[in-house]
Parts: C-alpha cells; structure tokens; sequence
C-alpha cells in the first residue's frame, strides 16, 4: 500500500504546555483524509512538520515518498500548501501573485487558474491587501489547485469563511480531486464540512492520535447504546467501548466498530440493548473527544 | 523565478530607492552649484568645487547607509510578515531562496548607484577643470554602489538572524560598553570602542569601504 | 642580542656623545656637526638621521637611546623625543615605522608620533612615512645637512621659510598640506593659483618680480579678514569698520605692510623641494648665495625661469605628486565588499529563524 503521508512515532515538544506524542498517520495515495481535532489540539504543528517547517523531536516522516526535512524541495515540488493564516505578499495584485507562484513551480498550470479565476470570481488587478478574507481563501486555493500538485496539504482552509465562499472552496477542491489521483490532507475542527468530501479521518486529540479510519467506519462504526441492566463486569467485547455514562435507569454506551449481529453480545451478558443511535460525524467526533479524554 | 523576485522587490521599494536615487543624481550637481560667496569670481570656483565636493560627499556613504538599511530590512519585510511560511513552501533549497532573495534585494542598488553616475557626469561635463585638478565620476558612483551592497547584506543579514544571533552581538557590544567604563573608572588606557569602530573601517575591515574618499573633484 | 638592537646602542652611544659634545656651542657650529654626525651615520638607517639631527640641533645631552627596529610598528616611546624632533619640523614626519627612541626607561606608549593624523580633504599622515624616503634617498645627507644649516644662515629665505626643515622627511607632506591649503583658498591669489592662474600662483608665493603688497592681499581679502577678527569678538578701531564697510582705502590703510606672502610655509616649503628636485641642489644653493633682496629674481637667476613660469610649475608637480587617498573603486574594494556580503549571506543562510 502506497502512502502519501507517512509518520512513525513522530513527536515534537514546544514549551512546557504542548506536546506532540508518538504520532502515526497513514494517509493512502488517493485518499481525501480528514485531519479532525479541537483547537489546540496539534494539527497546525502536525502539518508543519510534515511541511518541513518544524523539526520533529522524535520519529519519522515521509511524504510523497521522501524523508521530511532532508528532501524538502523534491516534497514541496508536488505539495499545495494552503496555511491557517494567509501568507501572501499582500501588496502584489491577484494577477501577480499568480505569475509569482507560477515561476516557481514548473508545473503550473495557468490556464487552469485563469478559469479558477473565473470560476471564483476574483479581480485579477485588486491588491490582496484590499481583497476580504474569502477572496483570499479562494485566491490561495487558485494558486495551490494551479500547481497541480500530487498531494494538498490544507490547514483549515475554510476556517472564518462565510458558507458560500466555503462551499466553492470544496466544490473547486472536489472538481480538482475528480480530474485526478490527488491526495488530499485537510485539517479541520469543522466536523460536518468534512464529512460531506473525506473518505478517511484522523482524530488528533492534546497531541496524541485517538482514531485513524475510513470516513464510512466512522459515521456507520460509532453509535450510541442504551443498555438496561449492564453487566457489572465487562470481558472481551466484539466492539470498542468508548464510554460508559450511568442515569437513573440504565447506562449510555458509546460504542466503535459496531455491527448489527453484535446485539447478540448482549443476550449473553444478560443485558437488555434498548435503542441503538446512529451518530452523524460531529456527534461520534465529541463521544471519542469525551471518551478519550475519560481517565483509564 | 530570480526574475519575478526581482520584479516584486523592486515594485515594494521603489519609491523610497527612486527618492535616495533622484537625491544621489543631485548631489554632484550641488557640488558644482556650490559658490564661493559674495567675493568669488569664476576663476575661484575651483578650490570650492572641490571644498563642496569634500563636504557634500560626506552625505554620499550615509545615503548609502540608509538604503542598505532600508533595502536589507525590506529585502525579508514579506517573508517576515507571513513568518516565512510562504518562502519555506517553495520547491528549492533554502539556501538557494535567501541567494535569491539577497540578489532581487541587492538589484534595486543599481538604481541609486546609475543616477549617482549620471549625476557625477553631468557635473564633470559642466565645470572645466584646470590641470592637476580631476574628476572621479566613476570611481565615486562604484564605490556609492559597493558600499551600499555592504550596507545592504549588513541588514539583510540582520533581518533574518535568530534571536540568539542577535544576542551574542548585543551582549558583545554591552560587554564592550562595560570594558571601557571599569577602564575609566581604573583609569586605564583602554578604548574598546574606538578599537572596534577602527577595526571595523579599516582595511580589510567590512565597513573600510565607508570611511575611504567621496570626493567627486580632487587632485 | 639583535643586530637592530646592536645598532641602536652604538647609534645611542654616538648620539649621547654628539649631544654632550654640542650642548654649549653655537647655532653655526652645530649645524656643522650635525652634517658631520649625519654623514657618519650613512650607513646606519636613514630615519635615524631625523634622530640624530634632532639631538644635534638641540645641543640634548641626555641619555637617549636610538633603537632600530626592522618590520615591526614601531613607536617612539620617551616623552622628550617629541620635542626634540621639533626644532627640525620633522617630529610628526618621521620615520616611526622603523625607529624606536627610549629615554632612561620611560616607557609610556602614550607619547607614540606613530598615530594617524586628521584626514583633510582626504589626506591623512599616515602615507607619509611610506614615501618620504623615497624621496629622501635621492638626497645625500651631507647635502641636507648643509642645506639645514646654510638655511639658518640666510635672513631673508629664513624669514621666507619662517621654519628650519629637514626635506628629506617632509617632502610629501609638504605637497599634501600645500593642496589642502590651495583647496582651503583664504586668499584670492590661493583660489586663482588653483584655478590655474600662474601670475596669481606667484603673488600667492611671493617671488612675484614687483610685489606689491595690494596685489598679495586684495581689498576683499582684507575686508574677509577683518570680519573674521570682528566675528571672533576682536575690536575693530573707526578706520577698519570703515574698510568693513566698504572704504577701499581704509582697507589700504588698516592693513599697513603684513610682511609674508598668501602661502602658509608648507607651500613655500614645497617650493624649496621642487626647486631642488627639478633644478638640482646646485639651484638651490645658488637661489641661497645670491644676494639680492629680491626673492624672485633670485629664483629667476638661479632656475632661468620667471617667477609665474617657476611657480606653475610648482603648481602641477604639487597638484600631481601630492600624497592623498584618491577616489577608489578598485580591486581591493571589490574584494572588500564581495567578502563581506559573502559572509553576511552565508550567516544569513544559516540562520534558523524562518525555520523555527
């Protein structure tokens, strides 16, 4: 299996208050990954590591195949960067900084960011400095979709938009991913706008990894049990237990990797399952927070 | 790509390198205008074209000076703003980019050092000069030109230093500060400032370019 | 023990002996033995001279030691040294780089001659040590000596000159301090003579065949002075601030006889020099054994040229030979700057701040 991102172990400490922990992500060519977590969580320093722009303390990283840092330029020659703040020099005009990017990478593909251009709306001879935060966004989306690059690397790329504005950013983004085999590695704290376009996710929580799988394992594994009379013991489970919430009458269960002939579990603990709940993205996202945070 | 560096570069500072350059093409044009007061006659003239030529040259190493500040700091003022995240996300080697960067910072030089020239060529071509008595257009725009390339990797070099290396030189001339008072407390022949400044502008110290001769008429 | 320093004890030995032996004679006499201590010190090292002269014009008697020191800075170390060397005007003109003069172990660096001197108009001392003996070296000793001394002789160039010199030391500081002083332009003649005009390069000299002491000092250059006398809080009686004011014939009046030419000694010195170098030291002796009350035609006798036509030319070989640091771009430069920015780059290269 190809990876279009690879990290072992990778750790990385800034100060006394943040830790990045034993990382592992795997993200297959191709694939439209998820890179969920609260604020504060380590995604921006993940990126930047697998970005070459933080040195990592601990662990490996390969991405496209080659060793991050030692061969940065032969990386960044097929990664779209779209940062979490904007970057761009902002006294060049849309126009320039198109024709800036462009020299630097030989692949560009101008006439694909002229329809983007287009297709975005922008004024080509505005200042970036006097264009709105969603204009920028799209233009740093133009200019990264315009490398036509192997592997997009996007930080919160939507993060303070207005919903229109967000939705051409991933509409352009899917158009993109259509044409080819790009892979696409999208952070996020914004649960439901990735559950609409990933097909994998990763769930970064205070620097430690808590869940990497396909988006469909995620939506469909994870669901909420009502279980009257639990077992006081609980042995070997065909699921993962999550959490386990008592009220008045019975207990919630929070469950991963569920199936629908588990319920038989149960008959033999003689336990009584009384309402299984399907959790959207959002909802299984705050149950695995919760759960992982539940001291062991 | 070291042509788009240069044509950004130049687009952000021009103003400010138009300014020093349009200054730079007037300044041997004032050294000519410079006149001898009420009692001089054209036959006087020549001691103080070369009297002014003397004085107003001095202004020549401290223009270069601040365009060397001005384009050294400017040089990194995007990349810097942008914490230099965008720099670090281009496909080439670091090393190769600050070369780059240095190159389409340094370009804009030429600018200031050209109109200095044509300056000092016009004010060559317009006053005859007696025998023994010469003119150095040439000499004086080069040397405007290497010592605001001096100025400007000063502060390029600056703009872009860790908070470390920046450190170590303000804890060195502290400590320089701090030699010369205990040595003037103890009465002590010991003048570590000077001694710096003094190695620091003459040969083959970096700043000797500065402190040489900017007159544009000499024997 | 070095050789430099075997012959810097016999030279303190000679010297000790010539400073008691001269102490009490007369001003003649001793410039006869100076030409004389000077001549047995040929071989010995030609900044010595300066030494030596020095000490033996002064009639010094004390212990001076004179060490040679070969291609190591030197300095000249005893506090007396300095002065000394003045009676000869040679002091700051020496050859310090290859002198050391001690004094009864006094060793205080602080008197050192061997420091950089103000940079005017791009003139500095410290060229002035490098050239001078080259110069010196096409004089004989024998002859600099008597030229000191016959100097002493001649009221009328003694009070030309105004200053004793040893030429063999000055010469290109002669030459650098006349062009600052042409560039200064203080009076008329001065600004003219730079500009190119001959007649004026004599009356600025003063061996101009007729002087006239209007044609030195003109009208305006002596209004000039008196304002400056004015704006320095000097009183001024009715008749200058009537010549302030715009009386010419009160300036005519005020002034009286100033009894020197415009040119300050340095450049009446260089004139000695040129004189020497273009016209032989024959010329010069000659110019000193005529006794004619006329400078010029002195000079015009000894040389075959008039006055304006002498003082042209000392004009250009001043203007040419005249030691100063031109306007430079050259390969040093280039060097300099392509070195120093390489470095800045490379620690700009290295540094990890836009990494971090």
């Amino acid at each position: 299996m190809a990876y279009a991102i690879e990290t072992h172990e990778l750790s990385y400490r800034a100060g006394k208050n943040f830790e990045l922990r034993e990382v592992n992500l795997k993200v297959r060519e191709g694939a439209i990954y998820g890179f969920l977590g609260p604020n504060g969580s380590g995604k921006s320093t993940t990126i930047k590591l697998l970005m070459g722009m933080l040195r990592a303390q601990g662990g490996q990283v390969a991405v496209l195949g080659h060793a991050v840092p030692k061969e940065m330029p032969a990386v960044l020659k097929d990664v779209g960067y779209v940062p979490e703040r904007p970057h761009l020099h902002p006294f060049m005009t849309v126009a320039q900084a198109i024709r800036y990017h462009a020299a630097f990478f030989g692949g560009f593909d101008a006439a694909y960011a002229e329809e983007l251009l287009e297709t975005f709306n922008l004024p080509a001879d505005r200042l970036l400095s006097q264009l709105s935060k969603g204009e920028l966004g799209k233009v740093h989306m133009l200019l990264v979709l315009g490398q036509r690059p192997r592997l997009l690397i996007l930080d919160e790329p939507t993060d303070g938009l207005d919903p229109v504005v967000r939705r051409d950013v991933l509409t352009a983004l899917l158009d993109f991913c259509s044409q080819g085999s790009a892979t696409v590695f999208i952070s996020s704290h914004l649960v439901h706008e990735l559950e609409r376009i990933c097909d994998w996710v990763g769930v970064l929580d205070r620097g430690r990894m808590i869940a990497e799988l396909p988006m469909h394992g995620f939506k469909q594994g994870i669901k909420r049990l009502r279980v009257g009379r639990p077992p006081s013991l609980i042995g070997d489970t065909p699921f993962i237990l999550l959490m386990r919430e008592q009220t008045p009458y019975d207990e919630i269960w929070v469950v991963r990797g569920w199936q629908a002939p588990m319920t038989q579990w149960f008959d033999g603990a003689g336990a009584d399952l009384k309402e299984i709940v399907d959790l959207d993205l959002e909802e299984g996202f705050i149950e695995l927070l919760r759960a992982s945070r539940v001291p062991a | 790509m070291l042509k788009q560096l240069i044509r950004v570069q130049w687009s952000r500072v021009r103003t400010p390198v138009i300014l020093v350059a349009l200054i730079l093409f007037a300044l041997p044009l004032l050294m000519i205008r410079a006149n001898g007061g009420p009692d001089s006659s054209a036959v006087d003239t020549v001691g103080w074209w070369l009297h002014s030529a003397q004085v107003i040259g001095h202004a020549i190493p401290i223009l270069a000076l601040v365009a060397g500040l001005y384009l050294g700091i400017a040089a990194w003022t995007d990349d810097a703003k942008g914490g230099h995240v965008y720099a670090l996300t281009l496909p080439l080697p670091r090393e190769r980019y600050v070369v780059y960067r240095f190159l389409a910072g340094a370009v804009p030089i030429t600018v200031p050092a050209l109109c200095l020239l044509a300056g000092c060529l016009i004010a060559t071509a317009s006053v005859r000069l007696p025998s023994g008595v010469h003119a150095y257009p040439i000499a004086l725009a080069s040397r405007a030109f290497l010592a605001t390339v001096v100025c400007y990797s000063i502060f390029f070099a600056i703009a872009i230093a860790t908070r470390r290396a920046v450190l170590i030189v303000m804890g060195l001339l502290v400590t320089l500060i701090a030699a010369e008072l205990i040595a003037g407390m103890l009465h002590l022949d010991f003048d570590a400032l000077a001694s710096a400044a003094t190695l620091l502008t003459t040969w083959p110290g970096p700043l000797a370019i500065l402190a040489g001769h900017w007159a544009l008429f000499d024997v | 023990m070095s050789r430099a320093r075997v012959a810097g004890l016999a030279v303190a030995s000679l010297l000790t002996l010539a400073g008691d032996a001269l102490a009490q004679e007369a001003l003649g006499a001793r410039a006869a033995r100076a030409e004389a201590l000077v001549d047995s010190l040929a071989r010995v090292d030609r900044a010595t001279h300066a030494a030596a002269l020095a000490v033996a014009a002064q009639g010094r008697s004390g212990p001076v030691a004179v060490v040679l020191r070969s291609g190591s800075p030197a300095q000249l170390v005893a506090k007396d040294v300095w002065r000394a060397f003045e009676p000869l005007g040679s002091a700051s003109n020496a050859e310090i780089e290859r002198v050391v003069l001690v004094e009864d172990g006094v060793a205080s660096p602080r008197d050192s001659v061997g420091g950089r001197e103000a940079v005017v108009f791009g003139r500095t001392g410290g060229y002035e040590s490098g050239n001078s003996e080259a110069i010196a070296a096409g004089i004989a000793n024998s002859a600099i000596a008597a030229l000191s001394a016959v100097l002493l002789k001649d009221s009328l160039v003694a009070a030309w000159l105004q200053r004793r010199f040893d030429p063999r030391l000055e010469a290109d500081a002669q030459k650098t301090q006349t062009v600052v002083e042409l560039i200064d332009g203080r009076w008329t003649s001065t600004r003219r003579c730079l500009s190119g005009s001959a007649p004026d390069c004599a009356v600025y000299l003063g061996i101009e065949l007729h002087p006239d002491l209007r044609e030195r000092f003109p009208v305006p250059d002596i209004r000039r002075l008196l304002r400056l006398q004015a704006s320095r809080g000097g009183a001024l009686d009715q008749r200058r601030y009537d010549c302030v004011d715009g009386d010419d014939s009160a300036c005519a009046e005020v002034w009286g006889d100033p009894g020197e030419p415009p040119a300050g000694w340095d450049a009446r010195a260089a004139l000695v020099l040129f004189v020497r170098e273009r016209y032989g030291a024959d010329a010069w002796r000659r110019v000193m054994a005529d006794t004619t009350r006329n400078l010029g035609a002195r000079f015009t006798r000894a040389t075959g040229q008039q006055p304006a036509a002498l003082a042209e030319q000392w004009r250009d070989w001043v203007l040419e030979k005249a030691s100063h640091t031109p306007v430079t771009a050259g390969f040093k430069e280039i060097t300099l700057t392509l070195l120093a920015s390489g470095v800045l780059l490379a620690l700009a290269a290295r540094s990890g701040r836009w990494r971090a």
